[in-house]
């Protein structure tokens, strides 16, 4: 499974790292919620989907369309910024 | 340099107030506790030290002592670095496929890279960088199936996240299979 999000008319994918991953808890939606959350900017529509974008000929042509999933980012809670080290939300 | 035996242990051949006391009387009854002498000179270390501190070598022909350990978070076992020396260590890195289906083949303070365009992607580290002004470099390399020449370039954005892309010497972007950045900074 990968995020994908609107960048600017564009469609974007956030891909998760493994190692990452293996430090968080929960199941795969919840670990992808919360990187969504980590490094996207707050407010920032998404989906989580495991649509095969493999296909990269027209890469640059890709659009984002909300479908029925979609997610907002969220802000990080203190108890995340502190684990993050992070001093404030993206 | 001469020793005696006394009802205690030993004691000095010369001052018999310089004296060496064995205390076995931790040791279980009916049981034989053996110290093992190596095949070299040897210094015992003085004093338990407290919690958190690591028994360090003080050269040839000194013992060791118990001394703090480094600050929390550096690697002790890159013993030239004192705590200030991280900045020498690679802060992030990471290694990824930018063709076909995007993934990251290995990873140290990565948590995700986005892909927004032909070659062109972002780095979100897992901690935070301590300020935007730190150093990237990044490479890429096709396979085997190079069909000509690429520019790696990257940048910092902010405390969070590095950008990398990769060019065709024409300019436009181009996705291939063996990316590669690194981090260097505070």
């Amino acid at each position: 499974m990968k995020i994908i999000y609107n960048n600017n008319g564009t469609l974007a994918q956030l891909i998760p790292a493994p190692n990452f991953l293996a430090t968080l808890t929960g199941t795969d939606e919840e670990k992808l919620i919360h990187i969504a959350n980590k490094d996207l900017p707050t407010g920032t529509p998404y989906e989580i989907t495991d649509e095969d974008l493999s296909d990269r000929t027209f890469r640059d042509a890709w659009e984002y369309v909300a479908g029925s999933n979609e997610k907002t980012s969220a802000d990080l809670s203190a108890e995340d910024l502190a684990k993050y080290n992070m001093t404030e939300n993206k | 340099m001469s020793v005696k035996f006394t009802s205690k242990g030993l004691a000095d051949g010369t001052d018999d107030t310089k004296e060496l006391e064995f205390n076995v009387a931790g040791v279980t009854t009916g049981t034989t506790r053996t110290i093992t002498i190596p095949d070299g000179d040897t210094k015992l270390y003085t004093g338990d030290g407290t919690s958190g501190q690591i028994l360090t070598s003080n050269g040839a022909g000194t013992a060791p002592t118990f001394q703090a350990a480094a600050a929390a978070g550096a690697n002790t076992s890159l013993s030239n670095l004192s705590a200030t020396g991280e900045q020498r260590v690679c802060q992030a890195w990471v290694n990824f496929n930018g063709t076909g289906t995007v993934s990251i083949s290995d990873s140290y303070n990565v948590s995700s890279i986005g892909d927004s365009a032909v070659g062109r992607f972002l780095v979100n580290f897992s901690n935070n960088m301590s300020n935007a002004l730190y150093s990237v470099t990044a490479a890429n390399w096709q396979g085997t199936t190079s069909s000509g020449y690429y520019i790696a370039a990257a940048g910092a954005i902010d405390t969070g996240s590095c950008r990398c892309a990769c060019f065709w010497t024409t300019g436009s972007g181009a996705d291939v299979d063996k990316n590669s950045v690194q981090v260097f900074g505070d």
